[in-house]
């Protein structure tokens, strides 16, 4: 009897003990992914990231950089979102190249599966790597640091009758490099931009946009926003290759004919980006050279018209939230979010960085008022939590992937969406 | 006529004969009571005047009216102050006569010492009188004024001597039971019967066939009273006699509750119809039987008791007078000390105390044995260490329980997060491993608290401290059936 009465009561007094092992379970309900860095060349993981693998069909793709051994590192989620990574390509063992850049420019084709690295080479060059899953250099002779890349449709060669095919355009200084030349030459090709009153002026940003073409072989025009803050529009057909390589080595252009340019009244620094949307608007994603958290994310539309020139119109007004670094754009099929990435922002009372996410609206413009922000759940100083952002497809559905420091981070599910995982 | 009808004839003029001649003796007999008691008070009052020798006459005639042995002794005594008044030789010697008739009369006389004792000293006197050659002071009326020689100190110890009363109760018809007091103590003499009674009794007197009396007797001791019962004919009653093979049983009639109305043996009127009678004894089963009493007829219960042999079970201590005995589970003494019988055989004997830890012994009682358990018991130690250990124990479980509450807090946390994912945590999110350390912590801490209670119970009911303990020791007892006039019961005789 006194044992039953003992057994009843050390059993009434388990009773209410925890499962410890619902921890185990939530933790695999995250619907968030972290890919810590995947081997110890690279010291810095999550420089930059980019969405690759454009076509594919369950889980998707992600390309992450390292910094300062540049390794290229694809992340690959199956459909129920587990990650695999490559073993990675050491592209500074391969081609000597120095460290990355704090904003290194990754490309992703919007047309292929391709990326693209755009960066400092060894010497006097511009190195670019470009392919998928493993990359092949393009070197840019003549020129040492990028400040602006883009993917385009590039004019008709003229030596040779190649298919067009998406190219890296390169800007740096006053002038764009066409890095669609197999065969490097030294000096590169160039082609100098004048402003509307024939000065040269330095490029922040360029995006590819086509405004009278309508064949998608016709040769994308070029938008620019220069230092001056001022936004320009270039024709696209100026790239070809005309004389030994094109009729733009050695040239200078001014902007189209047919075209106004805008003064968006906010000097771009290096590494502001033109992000393009639907071929028409531009999504002005500026800051300031480190010491100036000044910032300037706005929308403008390209083929606004004004007495018969395109004259490019801001969308509703600029979010100027400090300390912007970079930015891209979510669609999740029925709503369009600009995804901002603030790696130097505090956050929890640490300065670790977030990731804003500001309702975008074609005609209305930016909604200054986040609707979400992004972070680590563990800050910590100097995480740099946002220093890249990237929207990639998991089964259909979009996905935020934001980079920090040696850790880059993909929401499967977030409140904007659905969980993508199966 | 054949002789069968002659002996019957006879037969009724015989108790016709007997029936005429019995009125007259009674009425001698009352007479002669009347006449003794006439001379007794004369005697008395002479005695109360010095008239010593009126008053030994008075005795005398008394004595010869009704031969009680005490008037003879009154007559001793009259003499016997008359010697001691004179220094009479002859006095004492008649006073040592009558003495000693008196010793012969009744020689069961509680007083027989003491008188033989007088006897001895008055002898003394006289020898001693004799050869001083003392002659008589006086005539023993005290008005002689010659002096007379003193007392011995022998006679002076002895003190006046004073008269004795009588207590003499008759009955109408003669042979009834006297129950003195209560019919619970057993009958006490039958009549007719004289002696000495001190104090107020009340007597009952009863006969088979008649209605009993009852009266209420307050005796002078140095008079004569005399109590005299005529018995009026109960026709339309039973009789019952109740007999058991062990004296002094206790004796219920038709209900128990109203208490025992009499000890073996024991007769009594009845009513007719259907009664039932139980006879007990300490130690032996109890005997019952159902009689049919019919009027004018005597019944016959004779109760054989059975039983065990017994034993004496005793329980002393110190402190014992606020202890609570239990013999085999049942009080046998709420409070000690406690001295019972029990049956031979093992019993179970517990003895408890507020404040102090129970004493329970397994004894076995052996017939005639006396068995004198001497208990010490030991007082209850504190339980502060349960208590203790009950409040640890809470104190864990309440740890258990916060902890707990932190770990749902962290899992509700989580839970709504994922689901709402504005941003759903990621697997690193501190909140998975301190949710799941509280979780682990809440379950240790409830296994600690569970423990500690377990030992908090242990702790409650765990013996600590001396047990009580008894010294036991067993001496032999002897039992054996006692009666007398006043009391009926077990003798006991204890030797070890």
């Amino acid at each position: 009897m006194r044992t039953s009465l003992l057994f009843v009561a050390g059993a009434a007094l388990l009773a209410p003990a925890c499962k410890w092992t619902e921890f185990d379970d939530l933790e695999k309900e995250t619907w968030v992914s972290t890919t810590k860095k995947p081997n110890s060349d690279s010291t810095d993981f999550g420089m930059a990231i980019q969405r690759g693998a454009r076509a594919s069909a369950s889980g998707g793709k992600l390309v992450a950089m390292g910094s300062a051994e540049v390794v290229f590192t694809e992340i690959t989620f199956a459909s129920n979102g587990d990650a695999t990574t490559s073993p990675g390509q050491n592209l500074s063992d391969q081609f000597g190249i120095a460290n990355l850049e704090a904003q290194p420019i990754l490309l992703a084709d919007p047309a292929t599966n391709e990326v693209a690295l755009v960066m400092e080479g060894v010497g006097n060059q511009i190195t670019v790597f470009r392919g998928e899953g493993n990359l092949n250099v393009i070197q840019i002779f003549g020129v040492q640091k990028p400040d602006a890349a883009t993917f385009i449709t590039p004019p008709p060669r003229l030596d040779v009758a190649d298919p067009q095919v998406s190219q890296p355009l390169v800007a740096a200084g006053d002038s764009v490099f066409g890095a669609h030349y197999p065969m490097a030459l030294n000096p590169q090709p160039r082609c100098q931009l004048l402003d509307e009153g024939g000065t040269p002026f330095q490029i922040r940003g360029i995006g590819a946009v086509k405004l009278a073409a309508t064949d998608e072989t016709d040769p994308h025009d070029v938008v620019v926003w220069g230092a001056n803050g001022k936004l320009l529009l270039y024709p696209g057909g100026v790239f070809h290759g005309g004389g030994t390589r094109g009729p733009c080595t050695g040239d200078a252009h001014g902007p189209l004919a047919s075209t106004t340019p805008v003064d968006t009244g906010f000097q771009p620094g290096r590494g502001s980006q033109i992000v393009m949307l639907d071929d028409r608007y531009a999504l002005l994603v500026g800051h300031q050279d480190v010491g100036n958290a000044d910032s300037y994310i706005a929308l403008y539309d390209l083929r606004a018209m004004n007495g018969g020139n395109f004259e490019p119109a801001p969308v509703g007004n600029p979010v100027t939230t400090p300390d912007l670094r970079t930015a891209t754009v979510l669609d999740d099929g029925s709503q369009k979010y600009v995804v901002a990435g603030y790696p130097n922002a505090t956050f929890d009372g640490v300065r670790a960085g977030n990731v804003l996410v500001y309702p975008l609206d074609l005609t209305t413009g930016i909604d200054s008022t986040p609707v979400m922000t992004l972070h680590d759940a563990q800050p910590e100083s100097d995480q740099q939590f946002g220093r890249a952002v990237a929207v990639t497809e998991i089964n259909g559905r979009p996905a935020i992937a934001v980079g920090a420091d040696n850790e880059v981070f993909l929401y499967f599910r977030t409140a904007l969406y659905d969980d993508v995982r199966q | 006529m054949n002789s069968r009808m002659v002996f019957v004839v006879w037969v009724g003029i015989c108790a016709a004969i007997l029936s005429l001649a019995g009125a007259p003796a009674l009425a001698q007999t009352a007479d002669a009571l009347k006449k003794a008691q006439q001379a007794f008070d004369q005697a008395q009052i002479d005695y109360l005047q010095g008239k010593y020798d009126e008053a030994a006459q008075g005795f005398q005639n008394a004595y010869e009216a009704r031969q009680f042995p005490q008037f003879l002794y009154n007559v001793g005594a009259a003499y016997h102050m008359k010697g001691k008044k004179t220094s009479d030789p002859e006095s004492y010697a008649k006073a040592v006569e009558y003495y000693t008739k008196y010793l012969v009369a009744d020689p069961t006389a509680s007083d027989k010492p003491k008188v033989e004792k007088a006897i001895g000293v008055l002898e003394a006197e006289i020898k001693r009188l004799k050869e001083a050659g003392a002659q008589p002071a006086g005539t023993g009326d005290g008005t002689d004024g010659a002096a007379a020689p003193p007392p011995s100190q022998e006679v002076e110890q002895l003190g006046d001597v004073k008269v004795r009363g009588l207590v003499v109760i008759e009955s109408e018809p003669q042979n009834a039971t006297i129950y003195l007091d209560d019919k619970k103590n057993g009958p006490y003499a039958t009549t007719p019967w004289s002696g000495t009674l001190e104090g107020e009794h009340k007597i009952i007197i009863e006969k088979r066939g008649y209605k009993v009396s009852e009266s209420t007797l307050s005796a002078d001791p140095s008079k004569l009273f005399q109590l005299r019962a005529v018995l009026a004919q109960e026709d339309y009653l039973g009789w019952v006699e109740i007999t058991a093979n062990i004296p002094g049983a206790d004796i219920y009639i038709d209900d128990k509750t109203v208490g025992a109305v009499g000890k073996t043996p024991m007769s009594q009127n009845i009513k007719p119809g259907k009664h039932t009678i139980w006879v007990t004894a300490e130690g032996y089963d109890e005997y019952k039987e159902e009689v049919e009493v019919i009027a004018g007829e005597t019944h016959a219960v004779k109760a054989k008791l059975r039983g065990s042999p017994v034993g004496k079970l005793e329980v002393v201590g110190l402190g014992i007078e606020d202890s609570t005995i239990y013999i085999d589970g049942k009080v046998a003494c709420e409070r000690g000390p406690c001295l019972k019988a029990v049956q031979e055989g093992e019993h179970t004997v517990t003895v408890t105390r507020p404040g102090y830890k129970p004493y329970s012994r397994r004894v076995t009682i052996q017939a005639k044995t006396q068995m004198q358990i001497k208990v010490g018991l030991a007082p209850k130690p504190s339980r502060s260490d349960a208590v203790v250990a009950y409040v640890l124990a809470a104190g864990f479980g309440g740890a258990g329980v916060y902890l707990g509450l932190q770990a749902q807090k962290y899992r509700d946390e989580l839970r709504d997060e994922i689901a709402a994912g504005n941003p759903p945590p990621d697997p690193e999110d501190p909140r998975f491993t301190k949710g799941k350390a509280f979780a682990i912590a809440a379950d240790a801490t409830f296994v600690i608290a569970g423990v500690t209670a377990l030992t908090a119970i242990y702790y409650t009911f765990r013996d600590k401290g001396p047990p009580s303990t008894a010294l036991i020791d067993v001496r032999a007892l002897a039992l054996q059936p006692q009666i007398g006039p006043g009391y009926a019961g077990l003798g006991m005789g204890m030797s070890w």
